[in-house]
Parts: structure tokens; sequence; C-alpha cells
């Protein structure tokens, strides 16, 4: 499992690589998910999330209708 | 009839409860939310070969004890919308010990359960209170590092959710095998942090300001921005001194999610739905069709994030 910091370096590591990168245009969810996919969830604003939200009609970010405390 | 109203009878016929009216209105007004949470000792009785009834007792102790548990966060969190607002905080608190004792009698006057199971699913029950209780208590102690964060989240919420899907295998057989049990237990603490996880994201990006930015705490996504060395570090920390700022949550949540912290939210929990599902294909029971579609159902939602994602280009440094 990563840690914080060593997870952000690899970050900038793909970016450094961007340019390589070639995306899955599957919508499936990978329960391998690249670090390249992660990468690009950070090209999101705010208001990407909000939309994707409001698009989907979700009640509570990431359609989790469950709650901790 | 359904759960709900089920549980409802269950726990509104407790002779106390009965002297009680305030607490029935409680519990009628949470039953209508039908809370999901309350339905998961049934899909593990289920999932063992087990009938509806025979999880009951379990299902309306989850109940009682949830309740209890969220009548003193709200009080912890300073909640706006907390019944403590409503009835006032002593009959908040004593109504949170009164759903605690509510939780045990209910297993205790089940017909469905043998002794055996009685006791053990007891002692399950108490464990998770105790340890969410000191959850609670370190949880105002704001963790320092990564460490701490994840023996927070082991404490304060992700034992409630292990200890539902186990006392649920356990009503199924008094003989059942003590393996299976156990790895439905590490299934369940597995799904309670990644609950936690998207609970975390939840709040942080939630506007307005959750009471995690306002009281100054450090869910998963804050404290990855706070102690990841990153271009908006002293940015990040900036703005959560001044939260309230016209502006200011927006810039920070953003950073959130360009600083890599969302992503790493995410990779956290897509680890911890490989390790589930690893558990669950080593595990022999019946059906597990409905523990399948519990983990499943956390991870994808991602699938939209990552598909909007596409058509964007790169804020990382």
């Amino acid at each position: 499992m990563f840690n914080m910091q060593a997870f952000y370096n690899n970050l900038v590591g793909v970016s450094q690589e961007a340019g390589m990168i070639h995306l899955n245009e599957s919508t499936a969810v990978s329960t391998t998910l690249p670090l390249q996919q992660l990468f690009h969830l950070t090209y999101l604003t705010r208001q990407d999330l909000d939309n994707v939200k409001s698009a989907l009609g979700w009640k509570s970010w990431f359609q989790t209708s469950e709650e901790a405390w | 009839m359904n759960i709900y109203t089920q549980i409802y009878e269950l726990v509104s016929a407790l002779p106390l409860v009965k002297l009680w009216p305030e607490m029935t209105d409680v519990l009628q007004r949470i039953v209508g939310k039908k809370p999901r949470n309350w339905q998961l000792p049934l899909i593990t009785c289920g999932a063992m070969g087990g009938r509806e009834s025979q999880a009951l007792p379990a299902a309306a102790a989850i109940a009682c004890l949830q309740i209890s548990i969220i009548l003193i966060d709200d009080m912890l969190d300073d909640d706006p919308n907390g019944d403590y607002r409503r009835v006032g905080a002593p009959a908040a608190a004593n109504m949170a010990v009164a759903f605690q004792s509510a939780a045990f009698q209910l297993i205790a006057q089940a017909d469905a359960l043998t002794h055996l199971q009685k006791m053990t699913i007891s002692q399950n029950l108490n464990e998770m209170v105790f340890i969410t209780a000191y959850g609670q208590y370190k949880d105002s102690q704001n963790p320092i590092d990564e460490d701490e964060y994840w023996h927070l989240v082991k404490t304060k919420s992700a034992p409630f959710f292990s200890c539902a899907l186990h006392i649920g295998a356990l009503s199924a057989d008094a003989g059942s095998l003590a393996e299976t049990t156990e790895n439905v237990r590490q299934l369940g603490a597995l799904y309670g942090e990644m609950i936690q996880i998207h609970d975390d994201l939840n709040d942080t990006m939630a506007q307005p300001a959750d009471p995690d930015w306002l009281l100054g705490r450090s869910p998963l996504p804050i404290l990855f921005a706070k102690l990841v060395e990153h271009p908006h570090q002293a940015r990040f920390w900036s703005l959560c001194d001044s939260i309230t700022a016209p502006g200011a949550l927006t810039e920070a949540q953003n950073i959130l999610i360009q600083c890599g912290a969302v992503s790493y939210c995410v990779s956290e929990l897509l680890s911890r739905y490989q390790a589930a599902q690893q558990l669950l294909g080593q595990t022999t029971l019946p059906d597990k069709g409905q523990i399948n579609a519990l983990l499943t159902e956390l991870v994808e939602p991602l699938a939209d994030l990552l598909a909007a994602s596409r058509a964007k280009r790169p804020l990382l440094p």
C-alpha cells in the first residue's frame, strides 16, 4: 500500500510522462486501476465533480447513502 | 411487513420505550429514512443460508446502536440538524444510553436465537460499543499522520459495520464454522473502512463547509493536502485557517482534487475492494451475491468520475 507522499511522488512521475499516456476508453471500473487513471482524476475541478453529481442525480458525493461518524 | 416496520414494532414494544414518547419519536423519524445499514445483518444471515426472522433481532440491535451513536456524535460535532437541538442535550444523552441498552435487551429476549448465539452476539455488540466510544474520544484529537488516521478509522466507525455483518452471520446458525464468520467479520471491517473513506470524501467536498472544515479536523483528503509536500501545500494550510472567507472553500476543494488527495482516496478505496473480493472468494458461503453487491456499489461511482476526467488537461505540476 502506498503512503501519501510516495503516492504523490508517483503521480508526479506519471505527470512527467503524460505525453505517453493512452487512456482506456472503457467506463468499467478496473479493480487494478492504473496510476495513470488516478492521475487523470487530478485534471478535474470541483465544478466537474458538481456536474457529475447533478448529471447522475446523486444525492451525495460518490453516491453512497451510508453514513459514518 | 418490511424490515423497517418490523424493527420499529420490535423496539417500540419494549416496556421502557412505551413509557418514553421521545424515544418512539426519534425511532419513528429514523425508520422513515430506511437506513441501509440496518439491513447488513440480514445480508450476511442470508449469505449463510439463514432466514430473515433469524437476523431480525440483530438488525434491530444494530438500528438501536446506530441511533445511539448518532445521537452522541451529533452533539460532539455540534451538528445543527442533530436531535439534541430539538429535545435538548440532557434528553438526547439519556436516550443514547437507553437505545444502547435496548439493543442488548432485544438480543436477550430473541426467541430465534439460542443461548450461545445470544452470548456471542452480545459479546460482539459490547466490544463494538466499547471500541466506538474509544474511537469517538480519539476523534476529538486530530490525527497527526497517516498511521494515526488509519488507527482512528479502525476504532471510530469501521467496528460498527464489521459488527453488523458479523452478527448477521452469527444469527444464521449456531453451528456455523468459526472461520467463515471470522471472514465475514473481516469483510465487514474492510467495508467499514471503505464507508469511512467515502464519508470523508463526501464531507470534505460538500458546500457549505462541513464541520470537518469548521472544527479544523483532518479527514483523509485534508490530511493528505496538509502533510504531502506539493506546490499548494502552504496555500492549503492558509485556506484552512480562513475557510469561511469568500471563495476559500472552493479553492481548498480544488486543491484537494489537483494535489492528488481525491486520487489517493480512490486508490485506498480500490485496494480495500480488491482485498475484500479476495477474502470473499476464499470464504465458503451458500450465497455471496448480496455481499458482492454491497462491496461493488462502493466502487461503481468511480467509473463516472474517471469518465469525467478524460477530456481534461493535467494540472498537477
